[in-house]
């Protein structure tokens, strides 16, 4: 790079975070007027009498000085999920209607008529509602300011955990601007980012849980130890503020990692939104794709290495599936439990899976055929790059998780391993072929991801309740019958041949994959056919 | 300079835009007719880099809206036919923001913006709400937003609509006043004589195809080869048809009236000062001679089918 690109890369991006438009006209409006003095008026009244009254909970029972301590502590805790639910309840709410909005009031094409690249648009919404809701928690700063007086925390938990407020505040944003730009309505842009908010704090809750009810039980962690996904919970910021992870032999702050999570996080749903903003082929959409490879790759390995940790029994730590998993008799059990957690981790594909693989019309932008398989449209968007990027991105998954387990274990995954690998391949590339197949009835890009979507529900979530109504609940055990007919049997069985039958459903998978990929294929052609035009292979 | 290079949109299997193509140098004011659906919207989109064409390109100063948008974007100013403005700002926040994402420094845009809102004549309202401005200011704000980059393309979809007629014909002296300082403009419309008169250039446009393009009365001519007249004199029109038919340039004349004769005329101009001399020679009473010139509404229909894809 040149001196002079380096100076123009500096440039634009300075213009990116320092005085953005979008930011300042936002701030301008949050802050207009005698509404939002009244807001903040209610908030922080509000805020003073929750306190008082919990404060008024502590003090009013007479205890010992142990006791006390406790109570203060938990004064302050409380002080802290309060702003905690603040921030899940407001980051979304202003938020969500953002680009919405602007989509429906038909102001965002004088936005990007102008020099503007989506970046610097969604940059500056992020800040902008980022700023507000940071508003929120300094002014709960006297409040705060109080626990630490009494002696309920110190500056620096009240410090860290703010930091991590803010960090789930960002998460909570970006998510939400990505639901406000896939949503068509304001409405439904609301209720998907808070149903993105909820499922956070859900897992979040539950991660942390795990590792509480772990400690509480002695399993594992020492000290201030524990793993950083504790602090990604909203409701226990003071609790986990202390907590560090022992990476190489050093101690590094969980909300160090916290932090950099939360921004790799942000960093792809602005991808993702600006993907969405620019016409297929932009230099978003090849950023997006690129960084889903680059993290997957990096994430992979560090589930193979930790679920092979120098020697030891292999073991998942806190991803709640230890029952699943469980190794039962068979003579390559690392493999064959790397195998399943590989299948199960491949899960939040179906995220992005209908995004991947359908085409059609999407009001002005199109995402027409354009073949089947092209590796050099990989990263660009097209349909052609579909399955090239599926392929990639399973292949990085699984040959991180192989390199973690060599790294951890001094050893590579064996065959088993593998077998789970091809299994989720032919799995993902079935949806994939779906995807396809709703597609070539050409009734609109959105149909096809909601019918994709369905169809996952249908084949893979529904079959769940009714075959455990059949069979009873202990699914998975040795079981005959109509639980080896499901799809996600090689997944859920114990048994020492589960490898083998990876292999087998793998192979009828992909053979089922391959019939639908041709039927549709032959549909689209013959569709193209009619409508006068070849499939368009150079642009 | 603006080359539009076979300029083509396709949505699925209906074409909106089938390969247009036409060049502007600074200064031409470019009229875009054609009726609801014709391709209008969707060719000034195309060109201001908003929608990607299917192919063919367009070319402004030297940068190629497929492969430089951003330059492109720099040097034009867009006003789509429908927008909405933002609540809660003030017109000189809505020009400042603007001002400020055209990259225009700080210290430059107070000045900008007070000479953007003269120009639109809109300075006594620089500390209203946008929302509080009527349809046709909240039109000259719009405007006035395209104008703080000092672009040197100017897209206007439709301004005209929702204005008074006062207000249309502020609209034209503005618009005639930006092609003075320069600016290449493109203004679409409905009707061609609200056009006719401070366009020098104008595009008919049917079902996605420029049926024709050039200046004005070239494209009248082309359409018509013969200008009609008015005659209106006090009597013996029968027999002033008889003698205006023998005269130069003359290929057709008929009683339209009690007191009107229509004269088809396809000579020039000292055929159409004779015809006038002649008639009084002959002692014909005279009372008007014009041209007819409402017949541009005519032309447009005649061209266009009225017919969308
Ligand atoms: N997003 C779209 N998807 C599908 N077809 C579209 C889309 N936008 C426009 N069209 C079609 O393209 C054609 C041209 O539309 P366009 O908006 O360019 O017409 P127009 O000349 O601007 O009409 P008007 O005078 O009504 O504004 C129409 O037939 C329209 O139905
Ligand atoms: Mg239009």
């Amino acid at each position: 790079m040149s001196p002079g690109s380096l100076a123009d890369w500096v440039r634009s991006n300075r213009s990116v975070y320092i005085g953005n438009a979008t930011t300042m006209r936002d701030f301008r409006v949050q802050l207009r007027g005698s509404r939002s003095v009244l807001l903040f008026g209610l908030y922080l009244v509000v805020l003073i009498l929750v306190s008082f009254f919990v404060y008024g909970e502590t003090a009013s029972r007479s205890l010992s000085i142990v006791d006390a301590q406790m109570q203060l502590k938990e004064f302050a805790s409380t002080v802290m999920r309060l702003l905690g639910f603040t921030v899940s309840v407001v980051a979304p709410g202003l938020t969500a209607t953002t680009i919405v909005m602007e989509r429906q009031r038909q102001s965002l094409d004088l936005v990007f008529s102008a020099p503007v690249s989506p970046k610097y648009y969604l940059v500056g919404k992020v800040m902008s509602s980022f700023r507000y809701t940071w508003m929120l928690l300094v002014l709960a700063l006297p409040v705060t300011a109080a626990s630490v007086v009494i002696g309920g925390a110190s500056w620096q938990d009240v410090l860290v955990a703010y930091m991590l407020l803010s960090m789930q505040a960002l998460i909570l944003t970006a998510f939400a601007l990505l639901m406000s730009t896939i949503a068509a309505k304001p409405v439904s842009a609301i209720v998907w980012s808070y149903a993105a908010s909820f499922f956070y704090n859900l897992v979040a809750i539950s991660l942390a849980s795990v590792y509480s009810l772990g400690r509480m039980f002695g399993s594992f962690g020492r000290g201030n130890e524990a793993p950083w996904y504790v602090t990604a919970s909203p409701f226990t910021v003071l609790e986990t503020s202390r907590t560090v992870t022992m990476i190489g032999g050093h101690s590094i702050p969980n909300w160090i990692c916290f932090l950099a999570v939360a921004l790799l996080l942000c960093r792809i749903c602005l991808l993702g939104a600006g993907a969405l903003l620019s016409p297929p082929g932009g230099k978003e959409i090849q950023g997006l794709r690129l960084s889903a490879l680059v993290y997957v790759f990096a994430l992979a390995i560090g589930i193979g290495w930790a679920l092979h940790p120098h020697g030891s029994a292999p073991m998942t730590p806190g991803l709640g599936m230890g029952t699943v998993v469980k190794a039962v008799g068979a003579d390559d059990t690392a493999a064959l439990e790397a195998g399943q957690v590989l299948a199960l981790c491949s899960g939040p594909i179906i995220v992005f899976l209908p995004f991947v693989a359908c085409f059609g019309f999407d009001r002005e932008r199109r995402y027409w055929p354009n073949g089947l398989f092209s590796i050099p449209r990989a990263l660009d968007g097209t349909p052609a790059g579909g399955l090239p990027f599926l392929c990639a991105f399973l292949a990085l998954f699984a040959v991180g998780m192989d390199l973690g387990a060599l790294g951890g274990d001094g050893a590579l995954l064996g065959p088993p391993f593998w077998a789970f690998a091809f299994y989720t391949a032919a799995f993902w590339v079935l949806f994939f072929a779906l995807g396809r197949f709703v597609s070539s009835f050409f009734a609109g890009l959105k149909t096809s991801r909601t019918m994709l979507f369905a169809l996952f529900l249908f084949l893979v979530c529904l079959p769940f309740p009714f075959l455990t109504m059949v069979t009873g609940v202990n699914l998975g055990l040795e079981s005959q019958g109509p639980w080896n007919l499901y799809v996600l049997a090689p997944l859920l069985s114990r048994d020492s041949y589960r490898a083998t039958y990876a292999l087998i459903f793998g192979a009828i998978l992909l053979l089922v994959a391959l019939v639908v990929m041709l039927i549709s294929e032959s549909r689209v052609s013959k569709r193209l056919a009619v409508l006068g035009r070849t499939s368009e292979s150079t642009r | 300079m603006l080359e539009v290079k076979g300029l083509r949109k396709e949505y699925g299997g209906l074409t909106a835009v089938q390969g247009i193509s036409f060049t502007l140098k600074p200064g031409d004011i470019f009229g875009f007719i054609g009726s609801n659906g014709a391709g209008k919207t969707t060719t000034i989109r195309m060109i201001s880099t908003l929608l990607e064409p299917t192919a063919g390109t367009a070319v402004l100063n030297g940068a190629d809206i497929r492969r430089n948008p951003m330059e492109v974007r720099r040097m034009l100013g867009y006003m789509p036919d429908f927008f909405g403005l933002y609540d809660d700002v003030k017109v000189w926040e809505y020009l400042d923001f603007f001002a400020a994402i055209y990259q225009v420094p700080p210290k430059k845009r107070p000045e900008v913006i007070d000479s953007v809102l003269e120009l639109t004549n809109l300075t006594v309202k620089k500390q209203a709400f946008v929302q509080s401005l009527s349809r046709g200011m909240q039109q000259r704000l719009c405007l006035a937003r395209c104008l703080v980059h000092d672009p040197a393309l100017l897209l206007l979809d439709e301004p005209a609509s929702g204005l008074d007629p006062r207000a249309r014909a502020e609209l034209k002296e503005l618009i005639a006043e930006l092609g003075r300082m320069g600016k290449i403009v493109i203004v679409s419309s409905h009707i061609l004589p609200e056009l006719a008169d401070f366009c020098n250039t104008v595009g008919i446009i049917e079902r996605g195809e420029l049926l024709a393009f050039g200046p004005v009365s070239q494209i009248v001519k082309d359409i018509q080869p013969h200008r009609v007249f008015s005659i209106h004199m006090l009597d013996h029109l029968d027999s002033a048809s008889e003698h205006a038919k023998t005269l130069p340039g003359v290929s057709d004349a008929t009683v339209a009236g009690e007191h009107e004769l229509r004269v088809e005329f396809v000579g020039d101009l000292d055929d159409q000062a004779d015809l006038l001399a002649r008639l009084i020679q002959l002692g014909y009473r005279v009372t008007s001679f014009r041209e007819d010139s409402a017949d541009l509404e005519d032309v447009f229909l005649k061209l266009t089918t009225g017919a969308v894809n």
